[in-house]
């Protein structure tokens, strides 16, 4: 017995010892291959914006044939430089520091046609890039010719030829900034998507518009001559939903309904209108089921229904005397935020689409409203009271990495609210409303809140904006 | 008897066979890792150095006597303990103390401040030389106590100080790391990608060979990102910060020949 122990106790050793030097050997190794050489690694970069050159653009037919020529020419280049401006990939060179007479020399370089422009001349200024536009008009035919030169290797990175009528002239803009952006990006621009928001009225009352990202092409799609409010997009950029103090004739009172609105075919369907408030509908992915806020039961608590107003599914349930509010369905479709003063104030929550899994998203502020996903997902956009006023927050669906977007003031110097946030459908700009001026306007913002840009310059008031997530 | 012994023969054999079958897949194995896990660049990246002090209750399991390090041989007479068990922690063969060890950082995602880390790792040092001190002032005693009641008289404890290092480690090392970070600092300085790249994901490599002024022999992209204007952003940065600074004498050798090869991937923005 003795023996036998010993015998394999002998072998256990022996195996130890061999797994000892593979494990030594395996160490060794790593340590040998260390003198391979020196590695830094760079991770965090200090993007620039790209210098582009853009010449005004050159009218290339008869002037006394078609007089509204410098019109049309002005629409397309400050549409598209806006467009450029806004991407936040690009600072412009003053003309004024342009060594070519940019009207007298030709859309290509000087290689393809005769009296063409020199690339060395817009070298010698620093130009990233050189974008030379001509335009004709035939009768209400609109021809764009479009050329975008990647100067630093003297290539032409998109040429292209867009036709339309002349009053589509803001539609080859937006269309010609989406192929730039596509082009050096490889990923979609937003400037064909739309807007629409809540707007005050002259009288008082506030009714539904839609309106380009650069609220240009305003038009107003309600007129319930009460009050319309918390608009929101379908998925698929199609429909709206909004919410509007109806008067209900038999029983001679208003009740805050829930209305749906077909933009392509002008269609209004009342979809729910039951006791009490019926808003602050939220599409589900798809656009077949809408989310909202019923207030029937007692207290408001978030529903899902079908977008004929059937197949109503409570998803939130209290606790007793608690507001769920605001709720906004993440694009996989399978969270949904909303804002709840459960715990006491209005904070930010998340939970499975189903109702359960409720997870609070934000710990700080006292006041904190409105979440709206970003397009991929991983963030929320929210509006938080801190220090008496309002101001645009993002973060992590997790709740954590929050970071502060905006800060402005009013022009009596107290601090302006932002708020009512969402996000652009590229992901990278949020539109919001901000009362800096003192009347409520619209705004976007970037979203590492760098740029701030103005979007609508009137008298009107806005109200909880949202950004249609389809890019057309 | 005669059974045992058949059966004890039996064992051997059968644990023979099994101890060469297990020789030749270990041999196998190790022939096969060096195909399959090719040798990686060395990772020489800002450290913290650290000296790991050896405690005095250790003592009953010090090593065979050592030389003291010349620093403390006022302090401690030469040892003289023959007979302690060995230690039975690993490298009971090394000939001198090895208490410092080097520890690289990973990666820092966040912006580093060369002189701030230089500033910290001074700082961490004196505070690890001050601890020492004061440990073995404290402890130093009681472990020669220890020694004494066990067999002889004078203790050397293993351990309680700072070595001054030797060439292939310690501050030759800070100093390499030391350079590389100022290499990266001067090169992520120059470097300004265009931001209508800034979310697309991209990575180039590049080796660099540096003379020893610290001028650029060679740039060569080793690993393309497939982006012409990303590639030639981080060509542009390195030739923007010439000169670099100039390496240490003991990297010249290695940055001249093999070269650093900087890995450039920016992390996507919010």
């Amino acid at each position: 017995m003795n023996h036998i122990l010993k015998s394999s106790n002998w072998c256990t050793t022996t195996l130890a010892v061999a797994l000892i030097a593979v494990a030594q050997f395996f160490i060794a190794g790593s340590a040998q291959a260390q003198e391979g050489g020196a590695y830094i690694k760079i991770t965090d970069a200090n993007f620039r914006k790209s210098l582009l050159a853009l010449p005004p653009f050159q009218f290339q037919g008869v002037a006394a044939n078609s007089p509204q020529h410098l019109s049309v020419g002005k629409t397309l280049f400050d549409v598209f430089r806006n467009n450029m401006e806004t991407s936040g990939y690009f600072e412009f060179i003053k003309p004024a520091a342009f060594l070519e007479d940019t009207a007298k020399t030709g859309l290509k370089p000087a290689g393809q046609e005769s009296g063409g422009f020199k690339f060395e001349s817009w070298k010698q200024i620093g130009t990233d890039f050189l974008i030379r536009v001509g335009y004709r008009i035939s009768g209400q035919e609109l021809s764009v010719d479009t050329y975008t030169y990647f100067v630093g290797q003297e290539k032409l990175v998109l040429g292209k030829t867009y036709k339309a009528k002349v009053s589509d002239a803001r539609t080859i803009a937006h269309t010609f900034a989406n192929d730039v952006v596509k082009e050096l990006t490889g990923k979609q621009g937003m400037f064909l998507s739309k807007l629409v928001t809540s707007r005050s009225t002259a009288k008082g009352q506030k009714e539904i518009f839609i309106m380009d990202w650069d609220g240009a092409n305003a038009r107003q799609v309600s007129s319930h001559k009460s009050i319309a409010q918390s608009p929101s997009w379908s998925f698929d950029g199609k429909m709206i939903a909004y919410s509007a103090f109806a008067y209900h004739a038999n029983e001679k009172r208003r009740n805050l309904d829930l209305f749906t609105y077909d933009t392509t075919s002008g269609r209004r369907f009342l979809v729910s209108y039951r006791r009490g408030i019926n808003s602050g509908s939220a599409f589900f992915p798809g656009d077949r089921s809408l989310l909202l806020t019923i207030s029937t039961a007692g207290n408001p608590d978030l529903y899902k229904m079908s977008l004929d107003g059937k197949n109503l599914e409570r998803i939130t349930n209290g606790p007793r005397g608690a507001m769920n509010v605001e709720p906004n369905v993440s694009p996989d479709g399978r969270q949904i935020a909303f804002s709840s003063d459960r715990n006491g104030r209005p904070h930010v929550f998340v939970m499975n689409a189903d109702g359960s899994n409720i997870r609070r998203i934000t710990i700080a502020g006292t006041y904190n409203s409105a979440p709206r996903w970003s397009p991929d997902g991983k963030r929320l956009v929210f509006a938080g009271y801190d220090k008496g006023h309002f101001d645009l927050f993002t973060v992590n669906a997790d709740g954590s990495d929050m970071i502060r977007l905006t800060s402005a003031r009013k022009p009596n110097g107290k601090m302006a609210d932002n708020e009512d946030p969402s996000y652009s459908p590229d992901g990278r700009h949020i539109l919001f409303v901000s009362n800096r001026t003192g009347a409520n306007q619209l705004y976007i913002v970037t979203t590492d809140g760098e740029t701030e840009k103005r979007i609508t310059f009137d008298t009107h008031q806005y109200f909880k904006p949202h950004w249609s997530p389809s890019f057309d | 008897m005669m059974t045992e012994k058949t059966i004890d023969g039996v064992e051997l054999k059968s644990a023979l066979i099994k101890s060469a079958i297990g020789h030749v897949v270990i041999a196998v194995i190790l022939m096969v890792r060096a195909y399959v896990f090719p040798s990686e660049p060395l990772r020489l990246e800002s450290a913290i150095r650290v000296d790991i002090v050896g405690l005095p209750e250790k003592s009953r399991t010090l090593p065979p006597p050592t030389e003291a390090p010349a620093q403390e041989a006022t302090a401690a007479p030469p040892p003289t303990i023959k007979d302690l068990p060995p230690i039975e922690t690993a490298k009971p063969a090394e000939p001198k103390p090895q208490p410092v060890v080097l520890k690289p950082q990973k990666p820092d995602t966040k912006k580093p401040d060369p002189k701030k880390q230089a500033r910290e790792q001074d700082a961490a040092l004196r505070r690890l030389q001050a601890l020492s001190k004061l440990e073995s002032q404290a402890k130093a005693d009681a472990a020669i106590k220890a020694l004494r009641a066990a067999k002889d008289a004078q203790a050397a404890v293993r351990g309680n100080q700072v070595s001054k290092g030797n060439s292939l480690t310690g501050l030759t090392r800070l100093d390499h790391a030391r350079y590389l970070d100022e290499l990266e600092a001067r090169i992520k300085g120059n470097w300004r990608p265009p931001k209508f790249l800034s979310s697309a994901k991209l990575r180039v490599r590049v080796v660099l060979l540096i003379d020893k002024s610290g001028a650029i022999l060679k740039r060569s992209i080793v690993q393309s990102s497939g982006n012409s204007v990303f590639d030639e952003s981080a060509l542009q940065a390195i030739g923007a910060a010439e000169p670099l600074p100039i390496p240490p004498d003991t990297l010249q050798g290695l940055l001249a020949n093999q070269g650093v090869e900087l890995d450039l991937e920016p992390s996507g923005q919010r």
